[in-house]
Order: C-alpha cells, then sequence, then structure tokens
C-alpha cells in the first residue's frame, strides 16, 4: 500500500515529538509519526493502583526481552528495562535527571585524544540548553561557580533537599567536595500545561503527569490538523530515488501485518542509538550497498553508554528513622566531573532516592509483629551511593542487526561491545571516593562496585562530525551525502559526559533544526 | 552479578498488561514462575463487586489498624478502598475472580472461627495446612491491602510525613514541605 507524508518522523519518543513540535511551530505540514510500539495509558487511575501495590508500571511489557538481542563482548549489556518501545519512547519511564554536560565534554580528542570533538562547543550550545529546560520542565539550583555555567536561571526552583541527605551532606562537606541538587524535569510549579508535582514517590509512574514525558509534546501536536501518528508501525527500510535523496519510507502495520510505502519529501529519524543505526543499515541499495551513510563504515559504531557504579554503606542505628521520603532525584556531587578525570573517565555522583527505604505493609505481610517492624524502621540504615561514568569510545564497540524479528516487528539487536568503556582502575578509583565518604561519616561499607552494563544512555552510534571520514551526520544533523534524511537522536551525539545525556541530546536537536530550517528547505514551505 | 542480570532480564518478561500486544501463553507462564508469584485467575474476566462485599473487603483491610496497633494517622476511608476495587476488577487485568475466590474464603473462616479469628488468621503467613486458593488471596489481596493500608496514611504512625504512593502535596514553598528536609530534625 502507498501513502503520502510530505515530512516522515520515525519514533514518537522524547526526540520525535520534539522534531515535530519543532517543525509544527515554523509551519511545515504534512508529517507523519511512526512509532514501532504500542499506545501506553498515562496518567490513568488503575495503573497507578497497580503501582502503587504491585510495583509493576503499564509499561514494562514494552522493555526487550532477552529473546530480543544478542550481546556480546568484555562486559556483555543487558538492555532489558532500558528502553521502552511504545507512544513517548524511553523518557515515560525516566527519573528525569537534567543535567548539563560540561564545557570539556565538547571537546574529549582535543583534551585526551580520545574519540572526537563536537563540531561546536558548549558555548554553542548553551542558548539552546535554556530552550531545552524550558521544554523539558527542569527544576534546579544554581551553584555559585558551577562550570556549566548558565546565561539564564532554571525555569522552576529545585526541591529542598530531604532530611535523608543529611548525613551524605555532612560527609561531603567535611571532605570540601562540592554538591547541590540534581537537575530534574519536574514540575515544581505547573509548567508547559502540565500539573505542579505533589510529591506522590512514583515518579517512573506519575498519575498526573508532572514530569516530563514524551507522550505530552505528542498529546500536544495529535490535535494538529497535518499531524498524523501510527502506532504499532515499525519502520523496515527507507527507499532512496537517488544516492541524495530518501524518497519513502516502508513500514509494517502490526495490528493487519501489512506492509506500507510512505513516500516522503524529508525524513528524521528519531528512533534512539539502537535502532536508527539498524535502519540505516538494513537499507541497502544500489546506491548505498553498505547501508545508508554507511560507506566508511561507521553506522553503528562506536557505541557507548554511561556505566553505573555503586557503593552501600550504613550504620547499626537509625533513631531519626531516616527514610527516603521524597523518593525522587536530589543530592548530586559534580567534583569528579572535571577535565582532570576525562582521559579515564569522568563521575557524577548521587544518592540513590530508593534507599534507605523499608515498606512496613511488605514487613506486616511476612508476618512480622509491630515491635519488631519498629526495630527494623529504627535499626540498621542503609544507603547507596551511585554514579555515572564518562565512557570513553571505541570503534570496535558497535550496534548491528542479528537474524530474526522481535514482537514489535523490529530486527533483533546484536550489541557487540569487546572493549570496556572505562578501564576497571576507573571503577575502583570512585568506589574508593565513595568509600571514602562513608568513612568520613563513620559508616561500615558493604559493598562497591559497578552495576551491569545497561543501554539507558546509549549514544553515538551515527555520531555528528564536521566530515563523513569521522562520522554520519553534519550539524544540521543530516546524514552525510543526502539531502533530506536527518538523525535526531542519542545516536548523533559525538561523545557523552558523565551528565544524563537526554537534556544535551534535546539542545543539539534544537540547533540542528534551527540551522536546517535557516536555510528553507523545500519540505519546509509552509505552502506546501 | 549473574543474579541482577537474571532480574533484569526477567523484569522484561512480566505478565498482566499487554496494552495493545497480546503474551503468549507460555510467556505468561514464564513470567510468572520468574516472579515467583501465583497466577492471578481469570485476568479478563471483569465485573463489578457488590456493596456489601466491598464493604466485606474494606473491613478486612482495615484489620492491620487492630493488629499491629497502627491508629490516629489513617486516611483510608472506604470511598477511595471502593474506587480500589472497581479499578481492580472492572478492568483488566482483573481481580474480579480473585477477590470472589477471597469472600468465599473469608466467609468459609468467618463460619468456622468467628469474624476477628477469621481476619487474623488472613493476615497469618503460615497457617499450617493452607486452604483452598490460599496463595492467590494472599498475595494479590492481603499483600496489596496491607500495602495500600500502609501508603494511605498509616506511614505516619513509623514517623514518616511523606511516602511513595502517598500524594503528599507540593514542594514549592520550602517553608511547608510535604516531606522533612534537610534542616529538619
Amino acid at each position: 500500500m502507498s501513502e503520502d507524508a510530505n515530512v516522515v518522523i520515525v519514533g514518537s519518543g522524547v526526540a520525535g515529538s520534539l522534531v515535530a513540535s519543532l517543525l509544527i511551530d515554523a509551519g511545515v505540514s504534512g508529517i507523519t509519526i511512526l512509532e514501532a510500539g504500542p499506545d501506553i495509558v498515562m496518567k490513568d487511575p488503575r495503573s497507578w493502583f497497580d503501582v502503587v501495590t504491585t510495583g509493576v508500571a503499564p509499561y514494562e511489557s514494552l522493555y526487550d526481552s532477552a529473546a530480543d538481542y544478542n550481546s556480546e563482548g568484555a562486559n556483555p549489556w543487558v538492555i532489558t528495562g532500558s528502553r521502552i518501545i511504545g507512544r513517548g519512547g524511553s523518557t515515560i519511564h525516566w527519573g528525569g535527571w537534567c543535567p548539563r554536560f560540561m564545557p570539556e565534554d565538547f571537546a574529549l580528542k582535543s583534551n585526551t585524544g580520545l574519540g572526537i570533538d563536537w563540531p561546536y562547543g558548549y558555548k554553542d550550545l548553551e542558548p539552546y540548553y535554556n530552550k531545552a529546560e524550558a521544554y523539558l520542565g527542569v527544576a534546579g539550583v544554581e551553584a555559585k561557580g558551577q562550570r556549566d555555567w548558565r546565561s539564564q536561571p532554571y525555569p522552576m526552583a529545585g526541591p529542598t533537599l530531604p532530611l535523608t541527605a543529611k548525613p551524605i551532606v555532612t560527609a561531603l562537606a567535611d571532605k570540601g567536595y562540592i554538591f547541590g541538587n540534581m537537575a530534574i524535569a519536574r514540575n515544581t510549579v505547573a509548567h508547559n500545561g502540565q500539573s505542579q508535582c505533589i510529591t506522590t514517590g512514583t515518579c517512573h509512574y506519575c498519575p498526573i503527569g508532572a514530569r516530563f514525558t514524551g507522550d505530552q509534546p505528542l498529546n500536544r501536536v495529535a490535535g494538529e490538523p497535518n499531524v498524523k501518528l501510527i502506532v504499532n508501525a515499525p519502520a523496515t527500510r527507507l527507499i532512496m530515488s537517488d544516492k541524495q535523496t530518501v524518497a519513502a519510507v516502508e513500514y509494517r502495520d502490526m495490528t493487519t501485518g501489512n506492509t506500507h510505502k510512505l513516500s516522503a519529501t524529508a525524513v528524521y529519524l528519531c528512533a534512539g542509538a539502537f535502532e536508527t543505526p539498524k535502519l540505516l543499515q538494513l537499507s541497502t541499495s544500489e546506491y548505498w550497498p553498505a547501508g545508508i551513510g554507511n560507506d566508511n563504515d561507521l553506522v553503528g559504531r562506536y557505541l557507548v553508554a554511561n556505566p553505573y557504579l555503586y557503593c552501600r554503606g550504613g550504620t547499626s542505628t537509625n533513631p531519626q528513622r531516616l527514610q527516603q521520603e521524597l523518593n525522587f532525584p536530589n543530592l548530586a556531587s559534580r567534583q569528579w566531573d572535571t577535565p582532570e578525570e576525562q582521559a579515564h573517565g569522568k563521575f557524577l555522583m548521587n544518592m540513590s532516592y530508593d534507599a534507605p527505604l523499608i515498606h512496613p505493609g511488605k514487613l506486616m505481610y511476612q508476618g512480622m509483629p509491630a515491635n519488631e517492624i519498629d526495630a527494623a524502621v529504627t535499626g540498621p540504615l542503609q544507603y547507596e551511593l551511585q554514579g555515572a561514568l564518562s565512557p570513553l569510545p571505541n570503534y570496535e564497540n558497535r550496534v548491528s542487526v542479528a537474524s530474526g524479528t522481535t514482537r514489535f516487528g523490529l530486527p533483533r539487536t546484536l550489541i557487540f561491545t569487546p572493549e570496556t568503556m572505562v578501564p576497571q582502575s576507573t571503577i575502583d578509583l570512585n568506589g574508593q571516593r565513595m568509600t571514602g565518604l562513608f568513612e568520613q561519616i563513620g559508616y561500615t561499607v558493604s559493598g562497591a562496585g559497578a552495576y551491569p552494563q545497561r543501554g539507558d544512555h546509549a549514544a553515538s552510534t551515527c555520531r555528528m562530525a564536521a566530515s563523513d571520514s569521522e562520522g554520519v551526520v553534519d550539524t544540521s544533523l543530516k546524514v552525510f551525502g543526502t539531502d533530506n534524511l536527518y538523525v535526531a537522536s542519542n545516536a548523533a551525539v559525538p561523545t557523552v559526559g558523565a551528565a544524563n545525556l537526554t537534556l544535551t541530546t534535546v539542545a543539539a536537536i534544537m540547533k540542528a533544526v534551527d540551522e536546517t530550517l535557516s536555510g528553507k528547505p523545500s519540505w519546509a514551505s509552509p505552502a506546501r | 552479578m549473574d543474579t541482577d542480570r537474571e532480574l533484569t532480564k526477567a523484569l522484561g518478561e512480566r505478565a498482566g498488561h499487554s496494552f495493545g500486544l497480546t503474551l503468549t501463553p507460555f510467556l505468561r507462564e514464564q513470567a510468572n514462575r520468574l516472579a515467583d508469584k501465583p497466577a492471578l485467575p481469570s485476568p479478563d474476566l471483569v465485573g463489578s463487586l457488590s456493596k456489601t462485599e466491598i464493604a466485606t473487603l474494606y473491613g478486612i483491610a482495615l484489620y492491620p489498624a487492630k493488629k499491629w496497633n497502627v491508629t490516629g494517622h489513617s486516611a483510608f476511608d472506604q470511598a477511595e478502598f471502593t474506587s480500589f476495587v472497581n479499578y481492580k476488577t472492572r478492568q483488566t487485568p482483573s481481580y474480579f475472580t480473585a477477590y470472589k475466590q477471597f469472600l468465599a474464603l473469608f466467609a468459609a473462616l468467618e463460619q468456622k472461627l468467628g469474624s476477628d479469628k477469621a481476619m487474623d488468621y488472613l493476615y497469618t503467613p503460615d497457617p499450617g495446612t493452607p486452604p483452598a486458593n490460599w496463595e492467590t488471596v494472599r498475595y494479590w489481596g492481603i499483600q496489596e491491602f496491607l500495602i495500600l493500608f500502609v501508603t494511605s496514611g498509616n506511614f505516619r504512625s513509623f514517623g514518616w510525613v511523606n511516602f511513595p504512593g502517598w500524594m503528599g502535596g507540593p514542594y514549592n514553598n520550602p517553608d511547608k514541605l510535604p516531606y522533612r528536609g534537610i534542616d529538619d530534625e
């Protein structure tokens, strides 16, 4: 079946819905968004009751299953639970963490000889960071002298740190380390038509939509007359009419099994760091025998994500009954998110927001009497410090297509990572740093190490670069060698800092779309 | 490490919430096994419990106040509980059959032991020889009632100001936080 669109956007997550919003604001019409997964019910009372009483959110069946991917290498990735394949994408379940990258994160190669430099610097992206923070609704507390300098205040004030943070704050202050609030996309006040946070402590499924999720902009654009969103519609191939021009997107309707051909004058791939390179690799033709944009064998390479560390420490009594009452990210330290750490991995540390956390209902279920429950509440106290490392890119680490098809109609994924993303010495060093904090306040450390590598912040598989010898897309996120094909996704982020990259991805997409529209491409004409 | 990996994988395979995608019986069975929980009986069969039935369940759901001496902080009212039950029975995955089994078990216990002892029996993890549907009633009924009991305000008995699952209110006024702030003692 053949259908027509002007602009086709593949993926309805934070990137796809952002591109749709920006194009609509610019007067572009005829937009079709293809989403491989199904709709996800949001702000739903029944689902929220389930989250509270069972811990299971409605999107969990939309995670990758173990059968959906192969993972091989030095530290095989486990991506189940890392991304959501459904309307709104992975911000449906994200924590909303929105720290900016540090200025040095844009110059990895210049500073260390590793990886690549961004084609532009922090100061070029800074205005778009402000716009991205307004778009996502970021609440934060500006720290004096912070190196990720800002020209505008945060859109919203951040929350006061909870009492539970006090022991860790004491340790950080005693050591003379810097610390502050984690910037988060949570509404201190009502913002962008979304509710004010009322502190439900169930942020992974907010009953009132008070943190940014990808469905929110989709809901706003869905009412536009020239926008169409098709769910259960995995894109299977891009069809080129010549070397430079993408002419159509082929997709499968999972409800009927039929294959459709959707003609387009421009295509934005917004399908994340796994599906985007896979779709380019699969789209072979006489013009691109190794896949679109892949003449230099770079599509899918340089796969990175933040390694994630932990350190658990505690003490024998808890007379203040400390408990994570706020239950969303708050205390963080960028003490080791510095240029000096860049060559072996920078570290952004945070306090886990779900430890200490005791649920008396679960103890009652086990039959524990009242006096023992009270003893548990006032007894041994355990904290967890955590943190993300900036990954070091390596050409050998790659995403590609495995044989077979998932239940979403997507090709299965092969994640091949023969090279680790940081040396073991970096993991050990930062474990020692967190251990030192617990020791500072007299807590006993019960364990430290790295979590299994997940794929939540996977990136760089179609990286932005100054030329096609170094990357896959240019600063406008257009695939080198094409005229109308763009990658607006984590996949295009050239290098990743210790900070979560969603805010930076959003800012980079905003900058790129500005650049594209300023060139007045024919498909962007409102008259079309 | 390996355990973490297996648990992470299992997370993606839980049954119950398909939303447009149907899990195969194999996957559903496997997910239930991995999660180590009894299957929810007849999850596709929706229905409404009577007011009397809901009132009976509400009485059982309130019993922890007596058993654990948790009083004075509850916002656990019958209207909210009725709303909870209706959402659970009228939508899929439906608890309609599970709650019917719950009510039947309680009726049998009540006839045999009297009301208070029947309730106490339900809140005792190991009753010796378990009666029919015991695991289902405990897992899908008692456990969730206990969680709801605590999150619906009774967490305050343990010294906390807020708790996951409780709508504490806005935090934009530092002088009136819905949780204990860093300067609180």
